[in-house]
């Protein structure tokens, strides 16, 4: 077994959007710099646009990560770059309303106008911009066309890419590093300031005395991921950028000082299912910019009733067979329509609140199960889709509860609101995992306060998606850069 | 103090239960993931068998790639679906004919209960990475595959 044994000012515990947004600042502040990273420096020209292939590289648990009972599919990304090298680029900043919130119910003033200069500088940094029309493929011009027909409010998306193909393959990894993500911009910005790198190392501790970290210590990982040695990273200064989950479950199984038990609270995942319309023309929905488009009706930052923003989706074979309801021939009869099929995800802006735990190994255990009024939304949401896709032109829509049905007219399709939605029916998927480690004014609601400082181990920061106090509605992504900028720079000082 | 007959007596329960324990637990577990493959996905028109496209060993490879207490969670669920329908069936699963087996999963799948509906969905994810990955399976699709190596 290898032992590595290195010392550094600061220690970075994670690459994504986090992570890569606080070294940047941290080396600019001129701090000596060492970013840890679980998975492997990956390559956009090794990226195989094969799923089999893809998930183990790019995702943890190989994709194969749920909530403890097994109800939701939690995927989580990892190599140099974090979830930016599978996401889908979809940048919108957390609405007002929803920071003003976060200011009176979290005591956390001015959180909104301290954040601003931070989305600012990644909107130029990142190239943030709204996908050209002629990007947007038949799977998202169908749900522009269903929600206008319904007159509902709809609208493209912004992304932060560049020299896009329109491959469609953006979850496996870009052949073309057409992203602008941590890999690609952050990350090469802080390893020209200085920053060093390490990948294949999985923090499982940090280390402290006294209430002060005083750096890392984790495994050596092969390039699939076998243990191969043991790494201690002694450090002045420990930021977490693991995840909304890593960066908790890290702090859980570390025993850090926590006398309100707040680390691994507020656990949010914005779930969503997938519904599914047969058209009579070819869609090709796995074709071309995957989320161009967004119908944001019935989705409010604050409003109780108005929780479900719905986005096309679509898969490549293995995804969709799997997200497609029944089983065997009409599983198989259904499948075959692959090429008519247009799909749309009804995310939850979650009131679902869950905890995170760590398990033996520090990986995280996550507690999250939808409370009745998430069910209903859910349900709600769901009948949402199928009202769009069959407003669109659709002949038929799939709903993919536990006994699978299928929905001809808009009257069904209201009527599927009213269905009482359990675990598994339908099945439902996340990718947006928030809180964790909560920030707040007020150490015995919050893990974090507001510069993303742990409320008890002053050397210790966090800068990810764990920083969210609740969901936000929005994907994360522009957001956890700008909060991890914000973090980079109070941890830098 | 356990007498002498006893420690026998126990030795040997021991013994057939572990023996008992053990025939359960070995399983064909390629055969078993190709028999539900088949269940989940029956090939129609130009789709190959589950078989001929190597899913079991798919899977397995697949599986080989998830954390240890993953994989082995992953291979006890083929397991039980391998002798849970010994009662109700009379038959290992994948013993049965294929219309069996799709009932079986069907039954699983809209189950009033949480756990048997988990089973299910979760042998029908698993099998699905081991067929549809493949090539011979993607004509059916309309699926061209990969774009690296055809763009510039």
């Amino acid at each position: 077994m290898k032992t590595l044994e290195l010392a550094t000012e600061v220690v970075v515990v994670g690459s994504g959007a986090g992570g890569g947004a606080a070294a940047v600042e941290l080396v600019q502040a001129g701090r000596e710099v060492l970013i840890l990273e679980m998975g492997n420096r990956e390559l956009p020209k090794s990226f195989t646009q094969r799923e089999e292939q893809m998930m183990p590289r790019l995702f943890q648990d190989a994709g194969a990560r749920t909530t403890a009972d097994k109800a939701i599919q939690v995927l989580q990304g990892k190599g140099l770059g974090g979830s930016t090298l599978h996401n889908l680029n979809l940048c919108k900043r957390i609405d007002p309303e929803l920071f003003e919130l976060w200011a009176k119910t979290r005591d956390l003033p001015d959180i909104g106008e301290r954040l601003r200069p931070h989305y600012d500088h990644f909107e130029k940094a990142l190239s943030i911009a709204a996908v050209p029309e002629d990007r947007i493929n038949r799977n998202n011009q169908i749900l522009r066309a269903g929600a206008e027909a319904l007159g509902w409010k709809n609208g493209p998306l912004r992304h932060n890419r560049t020299g896009c193909i329109g491959s469609g393959f953006c979850e496996l990894g870009c052949a073309y590093d057409a992203k602008n993500n941590s890999a690609k911009i952050l990350i090469p910005a802080a390893e020209k300031g200085g920053a060093k790198v390490l990948t294949g190392i999985r923090v499982t501790q940090v280390l402290h005395r006294f209430g002060r970290a005083t750096g890392v210590s984790g495994q050596i990982l092969d390039e699939r991921g076998q243990v191969v040695g043991h790494a201690t990273i002694r450090a002045e200064r420990v930021v977490l950028a693991a995840s909304a989950t890593g960066s908790a479950a890290l702090v859980i199984a570390s025993g850090l000082p926590d006398p309100y038990r707040q680390a691994g609270r507020g656990l949010t995942l914005h779930p969503g299912a997938t519904v599914g319309g047969v058209f009579d023309e070819p869609v090709d929905g796995w074709k071309g910019v995957p989320q161009s488009w967004e119908c944001d009706e019935l989705l409010h930052p604050t409003d109780p009733d108005r929780r479900m923003w719905l986005v096309p989706v679509f898969g490549h074979p293995v995804a969709t067979a799997a997200m497609l309801p029944g089983l065997g021939p009409e599983a198989v009869a259904r499948i075959g329509s692959y090429r008519h099929i247009a799909a749309i995800t009804p995310m939850l802006h979650d009131s679902t609140v869950g905890r995170v735990d760590a398990r033996g190994d520090a990986r995280p255990l996550l507690h999250y199960s939808l409370n009745d009024a998430d069910r209903r939304m859910m349900a709600k949401g769901v009948s949402a889709a199928a009202q769009v896709l069959l407003a669109a032109g659709a002949r038929e829509v799939l709903i993919p509860t536990a006994v699978p049905q299928v929905v001809r007219t808009a009257k069904e399709a209201i009527a599927v609101a009213q269905q009482a939605f359990g675990p598994l029916d339908p099945p439902l998927a996340a990718v947006h995992p928030m809180g964790g480690m909560c920030m707040g004014g007020d150490p015995h609601t919050s893990a974090t306060n507001a510069d993303g400082r742990h409320h008890h181990c002053p050397n210790l920061w966090i800068a990810d998606a764990g920083l969210f106090p609740t969901s936000t509605g929005v994907p994360p992504q522009w957001s956890t850069y700008s909060f991890g900028r914000l973090v980079g720079q109070a941890a830098g000082a | 103090m356990i007498s002498r007959r006893g420690f026998g007596i126990g030795l040997i329960g021991s013994t057939a239960l572990l023996g008992l324990g053990g025939a359960l637990a070995w399983v064909d577990l390629s055969e078993v993931i190709e028999a539900a493959t088949e269940a989940c996905f029956p090939p129609q028109g130009t789709l190959p068998s589950a078989a001929s496209v190597g899913a079991g060993g798919r899977v397995l490879a697949y599986i080989d790639e998830l954390p240890p207490d993953v994989a082995t969670q992953a291979k006890a669920l083929f397991r039980t679906l391998e002798w849970m329908t010994l009662p109700t069936h009379g038959s290992r699963f994948s013993r049965l004919p294929v219309t069996e087996r799709t009932n079986a999963l069907e039954k699983l799948a809209s189950s009033p209960w949480f756990a048997r509906r988990l089973i299910a969905h979760s042998v029908k994810q698993t099998c699905a990475v081991g067929y549809w990955q493949s090539e011979l399976t993607w004509a059916y699709l309309g699926y061209d595959g990969p774009l690296v190596g055809r763009t510039p």
